[in-house]
């Protein structure tokens, strides 16, 4: 009788063992899928992270280039201005003087 | 002996639960600290991508204001081309802004921007020398006992061409990859420039503009690289006249017009820039031969040989 409780004991003590160790393996085994997931997705958001940065860096140095392009552009666009403003006043006489020749050509006078 | 094995088979137990669950644990506390980075990561990421998204606003409305910028800058240039004058050199970046240097102390020395380039312009340019004379106003006297026009007299002709001709005839990369010969037909009736340009687009490189204001535009945004030009007479802007006193040297041009009674032809016959002068409405083959004539020796030839093409309608 004593034997035979002695052997419950040592069975009942190996299946419970067994029972936690399988419980473990299954619970350890979705952890590491899920950790293995995470660290799949940490290493893409790293590297999406890294372009970002780069994109940000690049738009970033961009402005500044665009301004002073756009202002030097302006700069032009007034000695533009200034040379068309005395470009206009200096050819008022000689459009005077093609608007006579064409009209002495109409006439005949030019001829 | 009994409670021995009792006691040996708790201890088993005990031992395989306290390994199992220092084990989860570990496992479990590196999961946490791999999700926290995760989380980590996506608020950065999304402040980035925020900031961005700003940037970009930013930068989308800077380069809106620098076409604006462009678009009134190429009006200027139009508007100055269309007196034969070369525009003012854009101003360098030290013009505009200056630049610092460091000095000997180390303290950054700002040097002053050409702030006044343009007044500086103005108050030279009473009588300005030749050379320094961007427009080039005044500066051809030669041409006026020749009996041309009154604008050409006057020495408003298109010298910053010259340059541009001869650097565009250097050879680019673009002109290799197209050995065809580039004709520019100016015309402000579409249906002809797209019956030209059908016809002709197998054999030549056909570019065309609706007056003359916009194939000088084309000439020079192109650096005047067209082998022979063909223009019409009337039209609005810058009439076929006007565009060929504007024509940069070295391009052959033949003048086509349907009006024989207007003292613009006759003007164009005795053009000496007008390669050849076709009678609308004309045959394709003559447009043909006259452009083969003119592209050969590039201009040079066929210039006091104007013939007129008058008998055989084909293309108006």
């Amino acid at each position: 009788m004593t034997i035979a409780l002695l052997g419950l004991v040592i069975l009942g003590s190996l299946l419970f063992a067994v029972y936690c160790l399988v419980g473990y393996y299954e619970r350890v085994s979705t952890l590491r899928a899920e950790v293995g997931t995470l660290e799949e997705s940490i290493e893409q958001k790293r590297q999406r992270l890294e372009e970002l940065e780069r994109v940000v860096e690049s738009l970033r140095e961009a402005q500044p280039k665009l301004e002073r392009k756009c202002h030097q552009a302006q700069r032009w666009i007034e000695q533009l201005k200034a040379q068309n403003e005395r470009l206009q006043s200096r050819s008022k006489p000689i459009q005077g003087e093609v608007e006579r020749h064409i009209e002495a050509v109409r006439t005949g006078e030019g001829a | 002996m009994e409670y021995a094995v009792v006691l040996g088979a708790l201890a088993l137990v005990i031992a395989v639960k306290a390994f199992t669950a220092m084990a989860l644990n570990k496992e479990e506390i590196t999961q946490r600290r791999l999700t926290g980075d995760d989380r980590e990561l996506g608020s950065k990421i999304a402040a980035l991508s925020a900031t961005e998204r700003q940037l970009l606003r930013e930068n989308k409305s800077a380069e809106e204001q620098l076409h604006q910028v462009e678009n009134e800058k190429d009006e200027f240039l139009v508007a100055i081309q269309k007196f034969g004058a070369t525009p003012v050199d854009e101003p360098t970046e030290e013009a505009v802004f200056g630049f610092q240097k460091q000095s000997a102390a180390g303290t950054p020395v700002t040097v002053s921007a050409n702030e006044n380039r343009v007044t500086e312009l103005d108050e030279e340019s009473e009588e300005p020398p030749d050379e320094q004379n961007a427009e080039n106003v005044g500066a051809g006297d030669a041409a006026s006992d020749e009996g041309s026009l009154p604008l050409a007299s006057a020495g408003v002709t298109p010298a910053g061409f010259q340059g541009e001709v001869d650097a565009g005839s250097s050879g680019t990369a673009e002109a290799e990859e197209d050995s065809r010969s580039r004709v520019l037909i100016v015309d402000d009736n579409s249906e002809l420039r797209d019956l030209l340009t059908e016809a002709l687009g197998e054999t030549y490189a056909i570019d065309s503009a609706p007056d003359g204001l916009e194939a000088l535009h084309r000439l020079m945004k192109q650096g005047c690289r067209y082998d022979v030009v063909m223009t019409d007479l009337n039209m609005p802007h810058i009439d076929g006249i006007a565009f060929l006193d504007r024509l940069p040297e070295g391009i052959p041009a033949i003048v086509m017009s349907a009006y024989l009674d207007r003292p613009e032809f006759a003007q164009a016959l005795t053009h000496p820039r007008a390669t050849r002068v076709l009678e609308k409405p004309f045959r394709l083959s003559d447009v043909r031969a006259a452009i083969e004539s003119a592209v050969g020796p590039k201009g040079t030839e066929g210039k006091g040989e104007i013939e007129t093409e008058a008998e055989t309608p084909t293309a108006s």
